[in-house]
């Protein structure tokens, strides 16, 4: 192409051509050679070399034609010359002959070629060559100036630009050249100061770098590497190189080009963000373990694991320690079973294996944080360990137990200076969160003990436990149901409940789920349910509904038995209250019998006595003194029998218990007098003395007269006769108690031995039958005093000895006990089952008669039916408060009068009673109370009274 | 005839006691040995007082008592029960069928004239029918 170019150009422009030759055969000679060759030539001819000079100062000229020998200088000369003005034009010498060796020499000198005068023909050849070259060589200086120039630029740019450019040597990576950055980037003032400075290897590459980039090629960036380079301060740097390997001409490898790039903070920062994103990582995955583990061991362990495994750490263990200063005990890590932990002794007292992170760290309750464990005094007792691990930092962080660390996570690094304050926050949020797991574990293990325990009493409890649906779909069961109904607890479950009620008492679990889905607890509903075997059991049960769960917990109690039980005591009630009604029969019977026996008897004593009593009057006219005797003796020994019929006649009465008694209020003191009165006649016969003593505050009883008048006649009648003359009876009243008083009479008789005294108060007994003929009596008047006095809830006795006289006393009620008569009936309100078994178990033991009664409606019935001695009320009834019904019974004839004792869980200071009661007792029943109660208001088992009364 | 008395009773042996007792006392006494003799005899005698045996035959004592009591012809004569039934339920029953006393057989003879004159000199209006208006009671 630049040869076609050329001839193009030679067609087309003209060869100039100076001459340097003083001949013009030679200029012409030289010019035909040209033009034959068909250059169109344009000359100038030169004949010294200032005229060249000129010339070839003036214009371009393609060639330079000069002969060697001139006469002013030579053909060199002149070459010399123009080259030294710096006119670099072909020159050409056209000579004669010149001899080889000078002829290398003036090539060797530059001239481009000789051609002989003789030889012209070769002259444009030489021309065409020379100025080729010549075409050439401006090319290439164009290029080589092109090049400088743009290589000024490049360097600039790389001397300006911000990243770090180099040339090391290929061989041995030495360097060659740098920029300012680079010089900038390792802290040199300029490249030159580098690389003079390099010297010292602040920039060498290690060989492994320097093969990397030599093997890279010639192509940017296919080969990265990083390489410390230290700074002319002695601090490292982190610099990332890309280069490519240069080649010289012949290929082999010259130089290495460059680029550093400074990645220290660059690097930093991704250590950075690696390390946090590793702690983050341990965060969530600790998290996850928090939530999936409820062991706390396998909690410490699973957290040692995480944080040595995700968090990169060398290993992590957590120890716990006791409250006070104490060992910490190592109880999970990560490797397992760290030989670190093999004995190592850790405290959390002043002393110094109490100094360290850990020991502190759970004293102070804070994380402890220790980034150079060699340079820690405080860590001297473990450092052989860490050493051994290459352990290098640590930071052990509490976790908190209620207001103390129970114990703390220990972490270790392989570096120092690890723990900066985001790790070590980051860390110490981890261990606030195992802290928090370790709460919630505790609180699930206290929840699941308490769980596991009531769980327990739900398996253990005797009572039907359970939870049902609100439809009546059991959910959970204990297993008395199993016990209790011969079914499966899957069988149970598997129809609503109420499917093993008996049929007739199913809607009452209707009614009763109805109250419980509107919010309302049931209580005391008693069920019959029908087990497997067909048998009917009787359950007693309260319900309470959980709204809010949709749920009813409802606890039930096996009555069967107790329902038996009430059964054979209601049967064994009717028995009682038949024999009650055949021994009134019976008495009835006796006493009509006695009525009539005692008509009988006495109807034809009323003639022997009558008569016998006129005739020995004379009220019809006096006998004579022997038959006087004789009516007399008719009439006292009718007198006797009467006065025996009588006895028997009370006797039997109270024995009865149809003595009636009517009392009224009266002094002692007045019918001491009537009986002293009556007696006197015989203890002045007697010469006794009779002497009262009647204490102020017992005179004034509320008392049978009649009765009491006979009590003290028999005793006194007894003591006058018993007594010899002379003697003296001592007649006392005196207060016994608060409600009783004594009557006693004393006398200065023979007395009675103790073995006498025991047939005292017997029947148609006296001590000596002979006795009774010196001492008329009928035998019966100790009996019938003693039975007169128990009769009135009293009680007779004597106190004597033999020779010392004898004191006979009654001790009676100062007012009367009762206003009824025959085995008292009681009747209990109570809808709680097992209180009423026991009251009636207390009543019944007790010799009462008792009714039963449920609910107010029961109670009402039965208090129409028949009139009660008193009646005990439960105040919380299934079918209404108790005051309604107390208002109800007071309301009919026959009760309004009846005493109600008032049997309730709370105290009578919590109720405050809108009717009067006659008595209120606190549950649990006490039997004594309630008897006490009951006598109190004049209702004892037994009354010493008639019915009718 | 304010001194009239009449005894109704069946026992002859307590009949004659009791006329002895009272006749010696100078009252004028009529006897009666059943309720039928009673009901005959009063038809033309009007007693100040009748001492009523309660066992009679036939009709006893009590029911002839509220029978003279339903009689008001008969109004003002003090009845006594005189009984050897010596219960308190028979002085109740004596009382409920009209009696305005009772004595209990065997009598003493020594007080027994007095008590009746005790109940003879009882003030009693002609209105008072009714037991239950008995000073007695």
């Amino acid at each position: 192409m630049r040869s076609g170019r050329v001839v193009e150009e030679t067609a087309r422009s003209p060869l100039r051509v100076l001459f340097f030759e003083d001949c013009d055969e030679d200029v012409e000679l030289s010019l035909g050679a040209l033009r034959s060759a068909g250059f169109d030539v344009q000359w100038d001819v030169a004949v010294t070399p200032d005229e060249v000079i000129a010339h070839a100062s003036k214009m371009h000229y393609d060639v330079v034609l000069s002969d060697y020998r001139m006469p002013a200088a030579t053909g060199m000369d002149v070459f010399e010359l123009m080259r030294s003005e710096g006119i670099q034009t072909p020159f050409i010498l056209v000579t004669g002959a010149l001899g080889d060796e000078k002829a290398i020499e003036c090539l060797k000198r530059g001239v481009a070629d000789y051609v002989l005068k003789d030889r012209l023909t070769r002259l444009p050849f030489a021309v065409r060559r020379a100025r080729k070259e010549e075409r050439l060589k401006d090319e290439r200086k164009l290029a080589e100036e092109r090049l400088r120039s743009s290589e000024a630029s490049y360097r600039s740019l790389i001397q300006s630009a911000p990243c770090g450019i180099l040339r090391l040597s290929a061989e041995d990576g030495r360097l060659l050249d740098a920029n300012a950055a680079l010089a900038g980037m390792l802290g040199y003032d300029s490249a030159a100061d580098l690389i003079a400075g390099s010297a010292a290897g602040g920039v060498a590459l290690d060989s492994g770098s320097l093969s990397l980039l030599r093997d890279s090629g010639a192509a940017w960036g296919v080969v990265e590497c990083q390489v410390g380079w230290k700074r002319k301060n002695g601090s490292r740097l982190l610099v990332r190189l890309a280069g490519r390997l240069l080649r010289d001409d012949r290929g082999a490898p010259s130089c290495l080009e460059v680029i550093a790039e400074n990645i220290t903070e660059r690097h930093a920062a991704e250590r950075r963000i690696e390390q946090l994103n590793r702690l983050y990582s341990v965060l969530m995955h600790a998290n996850q373990a928090i939530a999936r583990t409820h062991e706390s061991g396998a909690l410490f362990e699973e957290i040692c694991r995480i944080i040595v495994q995700e968090g990169g750490f060398q290993m992590a263990w957590v120890g716990l320690a006791n409250p006070g200063p104490g060992v910490v005990t190592p109880c999970a890590s990560w490797p397992p079973r760290e030989r670190y932990l093999d004995g190592i002794r850790i405290t959390t007292g002043l002393d110094p294996e109490g100094s360290g992170p850990t020991g502190k760290a759970i004293r102070q309750n804070r994380y402890v944080v220790c980034n150079d464990l060699v340079a820690d005094a405080s860590l001297a007792p473990w450092l052989d360990r860490a050493r051994q691990r290459s352990f290098r930092s640590m930071a052990a962080f509490p976790i908190a137990g209620p207001g103390r660390a129970i114990g703390a996570i220990s972490i270790y690094a392989a570096e120092t200076n690890f723990f900066d304050s985001d790790n070590v926050s980051l860390l110490a949020e981890l261990a606030a969160d195992v802290s928090f797991a370790l709460g919630a574990i505790e609180a699930e293990r206290m929840r699941r003990r308490v769980a596991s325990q009531l769980d327990q009493f739900f398996a253990l409890a005797l009572d039907l436990l359970c939870i049902s649906d609100r439809n009546g779909w059991m959910q959970r069961l204990n297993p008395s149901w199993e016990k209790m109904l011969g079914f499966s607890a899957a069988e149970i479950c598997s129809k609503p409940w109420v499917e093993f009620v008996h049929p007739e008492d199913r809607h009452l679990v209707v009614e009763a789920y109805q109250r419980l889905n509107s919010g309302a607890a049931i209580r005391n509903l008693e069920l019959r349910f029908l087990s497997k075997d067909g048998s009917c059991k009787w359950l007693v049960g309260c319900a309470t509904p959980a709204l809010d769960q949709g749920l009813v917990f409802a606890a039930m109690s096996d009555i069967t038995e107790l329902k038996q039980l009430e059964e054979q005591l209601r049967s064994q009630n009717l028995i009682l209250e038949e024999r009650s009604r055949r021994i009134e029969d019976a008495s009835r019977l006796k006493s009509e019998f006695l009525a009539n026996m005692s008509h009988e008897l006495r109807s034809p004593l009323n003639g022997i006595i009558g008569f016998s009593e006129l005739l020995f009057d004379g009220k019809l006219g006096a006998l004579p003194a022997r038959p006087r005797e004789y009516v007399g003796r008719i009439h006292a020994s009718a007198s006797h029998l009467l006065q025996l019929i009588n006895g028997v006649l009370d006797l039997s009465k109270v024995e009865a218990g149809q003595m009636e008694f009517r009392p009224e209020r009266l002094f002692i003191s007045d019918i001491v007098q009537e009986v002293t009165d009556i007696l006197g006649a015989l203890a002045a016969s007697k010469q006794i003395r009779i002497e009262t003593e009647i204490e102020a505050d017992a005179d004034e009883v509320t008392i049978d007269a009649g009765r009491l008048r006979q009590v003290l006649y028999n005793y006194l009648s007894n003591a006058l006769k018993f007594t010899d003359g002379k003697g003296c009876v001592a007649v006392r009243a005196k207060s016994e108690s608060a409600t009783e008083f004594r009557l006693e009479v004393s006398d200065t008789g023979p007395g009675i031995s103790e073995t006498d005294m025991a047939q005292l108060f017997v029947k148609f007994h006296q001590l000596d039958a002979t006795a009774a003929k010196r001492f008329q009596g009928t035998g019966l008047g100790l009996a019938l005093t003693k039975r007169i006095v128990e009769a009135q809830g009293g009680r007779v006795g004597v106190a004597s000895r033999l020779g010392e006289g004898s004191t006979f006393f009654a001790i009676l009620p100062r007012a009367p006990l009762t206003a009824g008569g025959r085995i008292a009936k009681i009747l209990i309100v109570d809808d709680h089952y097992v209180d009423r078994f026991l009251l009636t178990n207390i009543l019944q033991s007790n010799g009462y008669l008792v009714e039963v009664a449920a609910n107010g409606a029961e109670a009402i019935d039965k208090c129409r039916e028949e009139p009660f001695d008193a009646v005990t009320l439960d105040l919380v009834l299934p079918d209404g408060p108790g005051w309604e019904l107390l208002a109800r019974i007071r309301s009919l004839e026959t009760q309004k009068n009846t005493p109600v004792i008032v049997i309730s869980s709370c105290g009578p200071e919590d109720i405050k009673s809108p009717i009067e009661v006659q008595g209120f007792l606190t549950k649990p029943i006490h039997p004594d109370r309630l008897l006490a109660a009951l006598t109190g208001l004049g209702v004892p088992m037994r009354t010493g009274k008639t019915i009718n009364g | 005839m304010d001194e009239s008395i009449l005894v109704v009773d069946d026992n002859a042996d307590n009949r004659d006691l009791t006329q002895i007792l009272l006749e010696c006392e100078g009252f004028e006494v009529r006897m009666a040995e059943n309720a039928a003799q009673a009901l005959s005899l009063l038809e033309t005698f009007r007693p100040k007082l009748i001492l009523m045996d309660v066992q009679l035959p036939e009709m006893d004592g009590l029911a002839l008592t509220r029978r003279l009591r339903r009689d008001p012809s008969l109004r003002g004569v003090i009845i006594v029960a005189l009984s050897a039934y010596a219960m308190e339920a028979d002085k109740r029953n004596a009382r409920a069928a009209g009696c305005d006393g009772y004595i209990t057989k065997p009598i003493n003879t020594r007080t027994f004239v007095g008590t009746v004159r005790r109940y003879m000199d009882l003030p009693r209006t002609d209105e008072s029918t009714h037991p239950a208006d008995s000073p007695l009671q």
